[in-house]
């Protein structure tokens, strides 16, 4: 397919202030091979005049490693979180159709800072609520860490990798203004934590967490969390077994009270 | 004495592990970060952490892996500070499992070990192919236990501008500016510490992310730091070319078994295995990068007439591959579309690491009090090459050693910043003030962005894998063209909230200095020394350059000085890789 | 505990709906059916066997109006609480929830006019089934009725496949994905007898 002339045609939703109105903006850019969505914005910048030929500020979003990794560029690509830099543009074409418009907006769960730029704290808050670490005595080195099995690691690394992107969080209808559900990938962190040899040992800590207002039982099961993780953490298997441990550890603390 | 402090900038690997040891013993620390900490860059390390662990019956021992270092390093890095992190690696990996790093494991629970470049034993500990994310989560989650207990106030979302240095000379504080509500403000505190990381960006396409500009060893080179061996870039020979960066194919693809071949005669050609039949696919990044090189560029074999060469996994179980390489495997099948356990990935060196950085003593302190520098952006472990797995390894050492260092040297001083005179603070913040006034009223021609670009390309054109003094000596020129044209840039944003151009904007001034001093290293070494490769000069030259080269900022662009390496315990040797190395002579 | 929690209201809230509620919903279910065996005398026979056996409001109160009360009313927090995005993220499971909540509301509407239609409007066996057979011979209060009780029987199905997973009954991928196959066949199975039992009563 010849390509000269060939635009992409991106559509953002931008928004000055994190308290002014959203609006609209287009534009079209030059479409080169292999491009995801970072690299369009990326060429926004160098060039920020939208669809009407008018100069205007450039797209403000976030991006760091830029290869799904790091979860900084999430954002709702056509509707769908993702990050932005796996998004590439001619995989899109091949569901949409070559040259349709992409439609770029920032996560809805979370307040907007800036265009598609998000404040994700809450996430990072809610760790510290279910003590999301394993409490050593210190840094140094003490001795060998506990044998792990390796059939345990193998299912435990999965969790491990969940980088904090809040793909998750957006897709959860439970998470929502209304509710104060700490999402689906904290309750996996708390699986992965109380798994770990030395982090056992305080897993009533974590449980008694997840039992608070906000807690796994907001779950819902629409499971949209797992169909969108871009980990592919098997979060809904995670929470049904902590669903198990709260109920376990809940009838276990009112028997011996 | 008032309340005392410690600042920390910089959340990956290296800051974490600082601001865990500082905290440990009680001290506050003010940790300040671009990002989220748990978004640093040291999360796109793949490969694995070194460590003599010696559990695979091959008699490791630290002595080995520090001889690997520094041969591998072509002896230009301080031997008894590699020494000491050698030997205090099997503690960390044994404290960062400890901690909750979901390390892979060997069939009876112990930590599996791996080949990696340059080192002849099974020494590279890993968690698939993510290791690197898992430790900085790991590093993470335990700074967010001390955060919860009152002792770290985290600052995500501030980067460094300056330190703030008093009459004294000492360094107080520092200055710094919210990339939200543009805000800048004085951070005080004993001593300052970076682990700001390394400078990818400065050549535009690398392996790096996109917070690797080295703007604040930038800044404080024009503060009077002073930066050392910067010549020597790390080209990583297995990477894969995008249209918005090189996405790094870990060296553990080799080390479990990749092996990289092109076409010649119309056969599959091995050629490292051919050229250097002692080490085969694990010689180390320079040589490798040098052989691709040759291979594409020389002789005209790359696949497809590119400069691209073929690394070959699909030879080996699925299964095997997806636990052990899953992380890369998947990088590559969504950014490529090829399925690397079917078909062999097209892969090309690209910019890496900085072995050079921020010139440091043993105790990670620059030359300015109370400034300190650790990970990436000092350049204290790996000489003229980095071997694999060694990056992160000397990240969290080198915390384990600046943390402390700092705090003793907080404890130590007679007067604490809070009651340091206001003077020094006011001066930079004003300072600082006017300059991001300045960058705001920019309304020249240029767009900071395409600037970027053209820097990069000059870069990765005349300070890459190949050298010579012609290319060097016009780069100096096209740099000090570029910095003449910063001064024409237009502030594309007129926004004066969350204006990401004027962060871009003074990022890119430290840049070109950062760039410049680069260049001029390059340019001040006639020889040939790991990465840093130069025909004209084919061989090293110990004599002259067996010497730490620093670079110190002035206006008209970097003076070099050269220092002394200590090498008091391995004595220098041909650095060779088709014949297995000899035994050092010394030490044991 | 200082910090508040909803544990234990929504571990209770999901209880309710098995124990008592769809034991209680399967056994009307059953009741009604002496419509297909005995036709209308059997079935007004069994009626007031029913209303007349003592102290049968203690057990209605215990066993239905309380805890469908409570369902409901929390229920209804659960509903409002809820962000659905269904047309989003276009997921069989994701579908299933949104239509948990629509049948939630279907379902209470439905049974207020239930209970007082069946309950508390007539006194009589006779005069009850007079009163919805002839309400049933009317096509669209048929459909309407049928919705009702369609809704009611889907939010007892649809639950009872959630119910497994908050209880961390099912947990794996293939328990979860059978009891979903299953949750969904007695869905259309207590659909059919449920409608049919309306059929029978409309043509009485």
């Amino acid at each position: 397919m010849a390509n000269d002339n060939k635009v992409i045609n991106i559509k953002v939703k931008r928004q000055d202030k994190p308290d002014s109105a959203p609006y609209w903006e287009e534009f079209n850019i030059p479409y080169k091979p292999n491009m995801n969505v970072v690299s369009v914005l990326m060429e926004v910048r160098k060039n920020p005049v939208n669809v009407q030929g008018k100069a205007v500020n450039p797209v403000v979003w976030e991006c760091n490693c830029l290869e799904e990794v790091c979860g900084a560029c999430t954002m709702l690509i056509n509707g769908v979180p993702r990050q932005a830099c796996a998004a590439l543009i001619d995989k899109i074409y091949e569901q949409t159709g070559f040259g349709k418009q992409i439609v770029l907006a920032p996560l809805t769960k979370f307040p907007i800072v800036r265009d598609l730029t998000i404040n994700r704290d809450r996430m990072f808050e809610n760790l510290k609520r279910v003590k999301a670490w394993v409490p050593v005595d210190g840094s140094w080195a003490i001795a060998r860490g506990p044998r792990f099995a390796d059939r345990e690691q193998r299912w435990a690394y999965i969790i491990s990798r969940c980088m904090t992107c809040g793909c998750c969080q957006e897709a959860c209808p439970n998470v929502s203004g209304k509710s104060k559900f700490i999402g689906p990938s904290h309750i996996a962190q708390v699986r992965l934590f109380n798994t770990h040899p030395i982090g056992e040992m305080h897993k009533e800590d974590r449980l008694d967490a997840l039992m608070l207002e906000g807690g796994i039982q907001e779950c819902g099961n629409a499971q949209n969390c797992r169909k969108v993780c871009p980990k592919e953490i098997p979060l809904t298997n995670h929470i049904a077994f902590m669903n198990k441990e709260t109920f376990k550890y809940a009838v276990r603390k009112w028997r011996t009270k | 004495m008032s309340k005392q402090k410690i600042i920390v900038v910089g959340g990956g690997l290296a800051g974490l592990m600082a601001t865990m040891r500082i905290a440990e013993k009680g001290m506050p620390v003010d940790l300040l970060s671009l990002v989220p900490v748990k978004r640093s860059h040291s999360v796109c390390a793949q490969g694995g952490i070194n460590a003599a662990l010696d559990t695979k019956g091959e008699t490791d021992s630290t002595w080995e892996h520090f001889d690997d270092t520094i041969y591998g390093g072509d002896f230009l890095a301080n031997q008894p500070p590699v020494k000491r992190m050698c030997e205090a690696a099997p503690g960390i990996i044994y404290t960062m499992d400890r901690m909750g790093v979901m390390f892979t494991r060997t069939a009876e629970g112990l930590l599996d070990l791996r080949n990696f470049g340059g080192q002849k034993n099974k020494r590279t500990a890993f968690a698939g192919a993510t290791t690197g994310a898992q430790l900085e989560y790991c590093c993470d989650e335990q700074v967010r236990k001390h955060e919860a207990a009152g002792l770290v106030t985290k600052y995500e979302g501030w980067e460094f501008l300056s330190a703030v240095v008093d009459d004294e000379g000492l360094c107080r504080g520092c200055i710094a500016q919210n990339l939200t509500t543009m805000e800048i403000r004085i951070f005080k505190g004993d001593a300052v510490i970076l682990a700001t990381g390394g400078g990818g960006m400065i050549y535009a396409k690398s392996t790096t992310s996109t917070i690797c500009t080295a703007t604040a060893a930038g800044s404080i080179f024009q503060q009077g730091a002073y930066l050392a061996n910067m010549e020597f870039i790390q080209i990583h020979p297995t990477a894969m070319l995008g249209d918005d960066k090189t996405r790094l194919m870990s060296e553990s693809a080799r080390g479990e078994g990749g092996r990289v071949w092109t076409y010649k005669d119309g056969k599959p050609w091995y050629f490292l295995e051919e050229m250097y039949p002692a080490y085969g696919n694990l010689v180390p990044r320079d040589i490798a990068s040098r052989a691709i090189h040759k291979v594409c560029v020389d002789m005209g074999l790359g696949i497809d007439g590119k400069n691209q060469v073929y690394l070959d996994l699909s030879h080996l179980p699925t299964d095997f591959l997806n636990r052990r390489l899953g992380g890369i495997m998947e990088i590559y099948e969504k950014f490529h579309g090829d399925d690397p356990r079917k078909v062999a990935m097209k892969i090309f060196p690209g910019i890496h690491y900085f072995m050079g950085g921020i010139h440091v003593d043993e105790n990670h302190q620059t030359c300015i009090p109370g400034l300190f520098a650790a990970g990436e952006c000092d350049y204290m472990y790996h000489g003229a090459n980095r071997l694999g797995a060694n990056s992160l390894l000397s990240a969290l050492y080198s915390g384990t050693v600046c943390g402390p260092a700092a705090l003793k040297y907080a404890k130590g001083l007679s007067k604490t910043a809070e009651d340091a005179d206001e003077k020094a603070f006011t001066a930079e913040l004003k300072k600082q003030e006017a300059f991001d006034e300045k960058i705001k009223k920019m309304n020249g021609t240029e767009n900071p962005y395409v600037l970027h670009q053209e820097l990069g390309e000059t870069m990765r054109a005349n300070v890459g894998i190949v050298r010579n003094n012609k290319d060097l000596t016009a780069n100096d020129q096209a740099i000090r063209e570029i910095k003449e044209r910063w001064e024409k840039i237009n502030m594309v944003d007129g926004h004066g909230f969350s204006n990401q151009t004027i962060f871009f904007a003074r990022d890119l001034k430290n840049m070109i200095e950062v760039a410049h001093a680069i260049t001029v290293g390059a340019l001040r070494r006639d020889e040939s020394r790991g990465s840093h490769y130069k025909p004209d000069f084919p061989d090293r030259n110990d004599e002259k350059f067996l010497k730490t080269s620093k670079s110190r900022w002035t206006p008209d662009g970097p003076e070099i000085e050269w220092e002394e390496v200590d090498i008091s315990l391995i004595k220098p040797r041909k650095r060779v890789y088709n014949v297995a190395k000899e035994v050092s002579a010394s030490g044991k | 505990m200082d910090k508040k929690s909803n544990f234990l209201i929504r571990r209770i809230h999901s209880l309710l709906a098995i124990i008592p509620i769809g034991i209680f919903l399967l056994f009307h279910l059953s009741l009604n059916s002496t419509v297909f065996f005995g036709g209308r005398p059997l079935y007004e026979a069994v009626i007031n066997f029913m209303k007349n056996m003592p102290l049968v409001w203690v057990l209605e109160l215990v066993i239905i109006f309380v805890p469908i009360l409570v369902h409901a009313i929390y229920g209804l927090w659960i509903v409002y609480v809820a962000k659905n995005n269904a047309f989003n993220y276009k997921y069989g499971n994701n579908w299933a929830f949104y239509l948990q909540r629509i049948t939630a509301l279907i379902t209470a509407v439905f049974l207020v006019f239930h209970v007082y239609l069946q309950r508390f409007s007539v006194h009589e066996a006779e005069g009850v089934i007079d009163g919805l057979t002839g309400l049933l011979q009317n096509p669209l209060f048929f459909i309407l009725y049928a919705i009702g009780l369609l809704s009611a029987i889907f939010h007892f199905c649809n639950g009872f496949f959630t119910f497994l997973i908050s209880w961390g009954i099912t947990i794996g991928d293939h328990s979860q994905k059978i009891c979903r196959y299953i949750s969904m066949t007695l869905f259309v199975v207590i659909g059919v007898w449920g409608v049919s039992i309306l059929t029978v009563i409309a043509g009485f």
